[in-house]
């Protein structure tokens, strides 16, 4: 193990991987702080220039844009009080109320610094948990993974939306294109009408690049003209330099909100926003200084920063290890490691050790290298904000076009991206979460082999799927998630059924 | 509930359900031991058909308990115009692409884009269509090297000219 570190420590060590991290991290921290574009469309954005990358290359520029994109949230958050990313409303509340008071310089180091040890401390987890986890997996059979995809599109399904029967409903709605084409076991058209078109089945790069990217840019433009939003007074980072004393206080702190967002960030569905609202209210709960919340409280924006962060790490980890985007940031880097001929999961960790630990250097790597970033973000994010957003709606159109053509050279892959960017948009518009449609169409084709493959070799007997004791947990758990909605209400919690 | 949402959850029950005939037709294509190519989507579009229809009686219910209560007018339609708007120029620019190729059409599209978009100012409205073609044809065509299409006819040899 400790040669796959050090091959990978000099791979990713090469000026061109360094670029790669440097400018993928940029991009994520000022796409972040750009309302209207998220992680995800951060990363299919990102997408179009890894073309013809070494995988290494390549993933270390994804990984680093993922993680720099969720840092970027927070420049907004604290500078404008709007939140670039859903993570970041915690720190809104907190960073902004901080900004008003004229502490927004203190602000930002707050969440640099919190948001870098929350990724490190993460990072470290995934190094450590990805092999004992993938060489677990490498046991699993048709039945487990069959129960496994159960699980991950049940608790998206339940958690990405307000209402569970739309939630569900999307989901159902992914698992249907997801049959679309030739089926791989009996080799039968399905649902292809007569078209060649659909014989290879639904790119799900470009249904993603439709659905999360160009959905955006038709929402956004139902909104009325911007004009640049004015900022809180900030007058550079060099005002408030923290120092060490000051942070001694909160190290506990740091830890829980880490260890916490990077177990939620494993959880199918939950993701950073969860795990920011997870953390920030547990530090609101065990403050010393609770009237303080809302009123600019460096605990919760310490909470909030360190555990967004660290949710790249946990939903990292079952992507590699397991092959199961958890968001739709990860479903988009597992569409990317397909675009690069490799198949996330256990197995990927046998073939191309190379690419798994040039990973986990890489990640490394851009939480530390992300504190640079992101001052220097802060800065050109300043100068970006200059700029209408027609002119940033533009690039992001021709962004997705040529993400899209780009793939398979292909002028039918740009009409399939316009369709979806239809129907992505009338799904946001109307409440429908798009996150378990995308994950139903990543997942759906190995559901049904898995589905498929367990009843074959239980002749028929559909019981395995239960009497086997890996599988059965993972179905009760999948229960569990289903049933969560029903509980909401009681929570306190608003569901719409 | 507004007219727009009811009408789009029909149309979910019209498409799940319409789907479902195709479905089982496949039921008919397997192995010997196996469920067959119609066994999945055949339940994936069951459960969808029944949700859709959930979905839309209980729109059709909230529908009917608006009306009684007289509930506010619907907000302005102009959002949802711009929104056409804009989709109908992203579909015309793809629908020319193949026939006028990347480098003619994309400046055109940007501007008349940023236009429907609400840009008004001249200085941003005749510099970036040209700005933004020349950085994506730099970067993808030049140093990528992705054979964006380059139309046929006088837009090919004019294409060919440059890549």
């Amino acid at each position: 193990m400790l040669e796959h570190y050090l091959t990978a420590l000099m791979t990713v060590l090469q000026p061109v991987n360094l670029l790669a991290i440097f400018l993928g991290s940029l991009w994520g921290v000022v796409a972040g702080a750009l309302p209207g574009i998220s992680a995800s469309m951060a990363v299919v954005l990102g997408i179009p220039f890894t073309f013809g990358m070494h995988p290494v290359t390549a993933f270390s520029m994804l990984v680093s844009i993922y993680c720099g994109a969720i840092t970027g949230g927070s420049i907004t958050a604290i500078l404008f009080g709007i939140p670039g990313e859903p993570s970041a409303v915690c720190t809104v509340v907190e960073g902004h109320a901080m900004a008003k008071q004229g502490h927004a310089a203190k602000a930002m180091w707050i969440a640099i610094i919190a948001s870098a040890v929350g990724g490190l401390f993460s990072v470290l987890v995934m190094m450590f948990a990805t092999p004992l986890i993938a060489s677990f997996a490498l046991a699993f059979g048709p039945a487990e993974y069959f129960a496994l995809m159960v699980l991950g599109l049940s608790v998206v399904s339940s958690l990405s939306g307000r209402s569970l029967t739309k939630g569900f409903l999307s989901c159902l709605f992914g698992l249907f294109l997801a049959t679309v084409g030739t089926d791989g076991i009996t080799g039968a058209e399905r649902f292809t009408f007569g078209t060649s078109v659909l014989l290879g089945g639904i790119g799900f790069v470009t249904a993603m690049v439709g659905l999360l990217a160009a959905s955006e840019i038709f929402a956004e433009a139902e909104q009325p003209f911007k004009e640049k939003t004015e900022s809180a007074e900030y007058r550079g980072l060099r005002v408030e330099v923290p120092r060490w004393a000051e942070w001694r206080g909160h190290l506990g702190l740091l830890g829980w909100s880490s260890a916490l967002g990077t177990l939620v960030g494993a959880l199918p569905g939950a993701g950073a926003t969860i795990a920011s609202f997870l953390a920030y209210g547990e530090a609101s709960r065990w403050s010393k200084r609770p009237e303080k919340f809302g009123h600019g409280a460096e605990d919760g924006l310490i909470a909030a920063e360190a555990s967004n962060n660290a949710s790249t790490g946990g939903s990292l980890t079952v992507l590699l290890a397991l092959g199961i985007p958890g968001s739709n940031t990860t479903a988009m880097l597992l569409g990317a490691f397909m675009i690069h001929g490799l198949q996330a999961g256990p197995l990927l960790l046998v073939q191309r050790p190379d690419v798994v630990y040039g990973i986990f250097i890489a990640a490394l790597l851009t939480n530390l290298v992300m504190v640079l970033t992101t001052i220097w973000g802060v800065r050109l994010f300043l100068q970006l904000n200059r700029l209408p957003y027609s002119v940033f709606a533009s690039i992001i159109m021709l962004l997705c076009v040529i993400g899209a053509f780009g793939i398979n050279n292909s002028v039918d892959d740009l009409y399939v991206m316009f369709i979806f960017g239809v129907i992505g948009y009338l799904m946001a518009k109307f409440g429908y979460p798009t996150a378990p449609a995308v994950l139903g169409l990543v997942l759906g084709d190995l559901a049904e082999l898995s589905f498929r493959r367990g009843l074959v070799l239980s002749q028929g007997d559909a019981t395995i799927f239960f009497t086997r004791p890996v599988s059965a947990v993972l179905l009760l758990l999948a229960l569990v998630a289903l049933s969560y909605p029903l509980f909401q209400k009681k929570m306190g919690i608003p569901s719409e059924i | 509930m507004g007219r727009g949402e009811l009408v789009f959850r029909g149309f979910c029950v019209l498409f799940f359900a319409a789907l479902l005939p195709y479905a089982w037709q496949l039921g008919g294509i397997r192995r010997f031991g196996e469920v067959g190519s119609g066994f999945w989507p055949l339940w994936v579009l069951a459960f969808a058909t029944v949700l859709s229809l959930f979905l839309f009686l209980q729109g059709l219910w909230s529908a009917r308990r608006e009306s009684r209560q007289k509930a506010a007018a619907q907000p302005t339609s102009a959002g949802a115009r711009r929104c056409l708007g804009a989709m109908a120029i992203v579909l015309a620019y793809l629908l020319i692409l193949p026939w006028a190729g990347f480098v003619i059409t994309t400046p055109a599209f940007i501007l008349v884009f940023m236009l429907e978009l609400g840009e008004r100012r001249v200085g941003i409205l005749s510099a970036a269509p040209v700005l933004i073609t020349v950085g994506l044809f730099l970067f993808f065509i030049k140093f990528i090297q992705i054979p964006l299409p380059r139309g046929s006819g006088v837009f090919l040899t004019f294409s060919r000219m440059l890549y």
